[in-house]
């Protein structure tokens, strides 16, 4: 009797990533998941086709090979971080690999399939974006683009390698516990980059674009910038240069073999020493110590607690501040740079005050572990929710507390209105959290707004209306009522209405 | 000198989802007493529960918890219950201890008498030692060990466990059940519902067997056996012969 064959098994790895992805788009079937995926493909190409001009124009007056460098900047540690989610998940999606582990298979054939499907994984959610671009540029400027088809596979295969590497070498170092976490805000971390890199060129002064594009124009040879050097491999290798291409395919080709062929063993000890860690007895993380039980400290406490022991939460909730950053900066440009950096800061600081205390609103209302049991306690469910939004304004005053005391600093009258509309963005958006709960796992909060879009744009229109409301009243515009009178409209659509307690079966 | 009020009392106690899953339910409880409320899956045990723990509304009648009416004061009535659901209800990411101050804090307890009842409470269920390692890796029976104490640390009047012993092995059943037989001696009444019949057969005073959301039949297995065509039969012939197809009509039957 012969154990499964790899391309069944990858089927079978496949299997489970396409019923995840039908499972996210809420697909009920797998038709439905291909025609919602064949609808987006369409429409992307469709969305793309001006953006495919300004590059094909970009490319003849800048060169490809420059462009295509940018490109690489952005999805290289987007596809690193797409590779350090999938090779987390492979370690720790525990009763798939029970089974696999306790089968005949050899850890060196599971490990081959996981990669594979993480490649894969990775290939299609970057692609999707990408490749109908490429088409489009190719439609509109020739055949050259659709390189970028494959030597986006031979980065692919190159960053699963390395992301594979990556957290066994973790695993190694920090122990099976510490690198689920670890990994998991490396992995966002490393995401959030691409969406920074995406805006900085844009944010660089004039001159130092100048600067940069004066070197791009006319490097220095063996230099950062000569396309000849080995460091611009991928970017000819997108560009269309067969031979950079054929490199760059061994040398991704060569670096997913390898680790591979290296880490087999390594995986199926870090795949034993998580499961291990799954049932092992946790490490003690507190010291006795006298009780304290008033009513409200102990229903803040709790909430604190279990925001303090999720690193990969907090890493989820920070990240949402980082992506707010370019608003800031864009804010800035279009105010002309120099003076206005404190009227600039003032909406982000409102946008970051709302999605923070929106997630920490998630955290404590819609992913209560153990809701029945609060339920049943002799507590009304007035002060639980009063207690837990107590709970969730103390991180989030203290998280902006630093921010605002020297944006008042600098600029008291902006402070003061920055805090005012800091206060009703958070407010209303927690409210809104509070208002329309999902029920949900904590580590589902990335999840939230794909699972209700109608929560996820209202909570987007809330921060956007107190933003854009902060900025007016810092310039001193009458407009300024003009967005406040939306955000109240919004939080009156959704305000609650007399409900009746949901039934539950037997 | 006053009666001592039941420490439940259902009356005509109604709940349908759609479907009737309690229909007109009576039941009294006495303080001490243990009763166990048997019956087959989705007969409307756990509905009845969840309503005496405030959970679900019913659709019609009354709840009274140590005399209080919980339909119309549930903070009161709830101050007096603990409810143990058959999955433990605890945080992943929380101690015991830190589990069993958060419910002393629930309950409003003073600290000063949390601490010490919290420490003997893990003490007597052997979870001293891990004390202040986090449930997340907690095995099924240390779960509902750690929810057993999280019940018991604010001293209840009616205790309610649904399915307690799932999952736990001789030795801590052992110690859940001589930890019941003492509280019922303290005066606080058990209800329990499980499908382990020779758990209700040792430890009942009472049992209750409901079918359809109905009391079909109650009183002590003597009694029990009496209905049952066998009068040597075990609680799982009377459960059995009771509860069988056609056999849901003998509602007078209740003691």
């Amino acid at each position: 009797m012969t154990s499964l064959s790899l391309p069944r098994l990858l089927r079978h790895d496949l299997t489970l990533s396409w019923r995840r992805l039908c499972a996210f788009l809420r697909a009920k079937n797998d038709a439905q998941g291909f025609a919602v995926i064949g609808a987006v493909v369409l429409a992307l190409h469709g969305a793309g086709w001006w953006f495919a001009t300004s590059l094909t124009q970009a490319a003849a007056d800048d060169g490809r090979v420059f462009l295509m460098a940018a490109g690489m900047v952005i999805v290289l540690p987007w596809l690193f971080s797409q590779g350090l989610t999938g090779a987390t998940r492979a370690l720790y999606s525990r009763g798939d690999l029970d089974l696999l582990l306790s089968s005949p298979l050899s850890p060196r054939k599971i490990l081959t399939s996981r990669a594979l499907a993480v490649a894969i994984e990775s290939f299609g959610a970057v692609g999707l974006f990408l490749l109908p671009i490429a088409d489009d540029a190719a439609l509109q400027d020739g055949a050259v683009w659709l390189a970028i088809g494959p030597a986006l596979a031979a980065t692919v295969l190159l960053t699963t390698g390395l992301a594979l590497a990556a957290t066994l070498g973790l695993v190694a170092l920090l122990g099976p516990k510490r690198t689920r976490s670890v990994g998991q805000v490396l992995a966002t971390l490393v995401g959030a980059w691409f969406v920074i890199l995406a805006q900085i060129f844009n944010f660089l002064p004039a001159d130092w674009r100048a600067a940069l594009h004066a070197q791009m124009s006319a490097p220095a040879p063996g230099g950062l910038f000569d396309p000849a050097t080995p460091l611009w491999l991928p970017a000819r290798a997108a560009a269309g240069d067969s031979f950079a291409l054929a490199l760059w395919t061994l040398l991704g080709l060569g670096v997913f073999i390898a680790s591979i062929g290296l880490l087999g063993r390594a995986f199926a000890r870090g795949a034993l020493s998580a499961a291990g860690d799954a049932h092992a007895m946790p490490v003690a993380c507190a010291k006795d110590r006298g009780f304290r039980c008033d009513r409200a400290g102990a229903l803040r406490r709790k909430e604190w607690r279990l925001l303090a022991r999720d690193p990969y939460l907090v890493s989820q909730v920070l990240l949402q501040s980082l992506y707010t950053l370019p608003i800031a900066l864009v804010i800035w440009k279009a105010l002309g740079g120099g003076g206005a950096l404190a009227v600039s800061i003032s909406p982000a600081l409102v946008a970051i005050a709302a999605q923070l205390a929106a997630a920490l609103a998630f955290l404590a209302a819609s992913s209560e572990q153990a809701s029945d049991f609060v339920a049943s306690a002799p507590v009304s469910p007035r002060e639980i929710l009063r207690r837990k939004l107590e709970a969730v304004a103390a991180p989030v005053g203290l998280f902006l507390a630093l921010p605002l005391g020297a944006l008042a600093w600098v600029d008291p009258r902006v402070g003061a209105i920055t805090l005012g509309f800091a206060l009703a963005a958070a407010a209303s958006t927690a409210a809104l959290n509070f208002w329309k709960p999902l029920e949900n796992r904590r580590g589902d909060l990335i999840k939230t707004h794909a699972q209700n879009k109608l929560v996820g744009l209202v909570e987007h229109g809330l921060s956007l209306c107190f933003a854009i409301a902060a900025l007016l009243a810092c310039l001193d515009l009458w407009q300024t009522i003009l967005p406040i009178g939306a955000a109240m409209g919004l939080l009156w659509l959704n305000a609650p209405r007399p409900a009746r307690m949901a039934p539950r079966a037997a | 000198m006053t009666e001592q009020p039941a420490a439940l009392r259902l009356r005509n106690l109604h709940k349908s989802f759609g479907k009737k899953a309690v229909d007109g339910l009576d039941l009294a409880i006495r303080p001490g007493e243990f009763y166990a409320l048997l019956g087959a899956n989705g007969a409307g045990k756990t509905t009845t529960l969840r309503m005496v723990a405030g959970l679900l509304q019913p659709d019609e009648g009354e709840i009274f918890v140590d005399g209080i009416d919980a339909r119309n004061d549930p903070i009161a009535a709830k101050r007096r219950i603990a409810w143990l659901p058959d999955e433990p209800l605890l945080y992943d990411k929380l101690t015991p201890l830190e589990y069993l101050e958060f419910v002393a804090g629930l309950w409003g307890m003073k600290a000063e008498e949390a601490g010490p009842r919290a420490d003997a409470l893990l003490r007597r269920l052997n979870l001293w030692e891990q004390r202040n390692q986090r449930c997340e890796g907690f095995s099924r029976g240390m779960r509902q060990k750690t929810a057993l104490a999280g019940a018991l640390i604010h001293a209840p009047r009616l205790l309610m466990l649904d399915e307690p012993l799932t999952g736990l092995d001789a030795g801590a059943a052992r110690q859940v059940k001589d930890m019941l037989a003492e509280q019922t001696r303290a005066g606080v009444a058990v209800i329990l519902t499980t499908h382990i019949l020779e758990v209700a057969e040792k430890l009942a005073d009472r049992i209750g067997i409901i079918a359809e959301g109905r009391l079909i039949a109650e009183g002590d297995l003597a009694h029990l056996r009496s209905l049952s065509a066998a009068q040597t039969a075990s609680l799982e012939d009377v459960f059995l012969d009771l509860t069988g197809p056609g056999r849901h009509s003998v509602a007078g039957a209740a003691a």
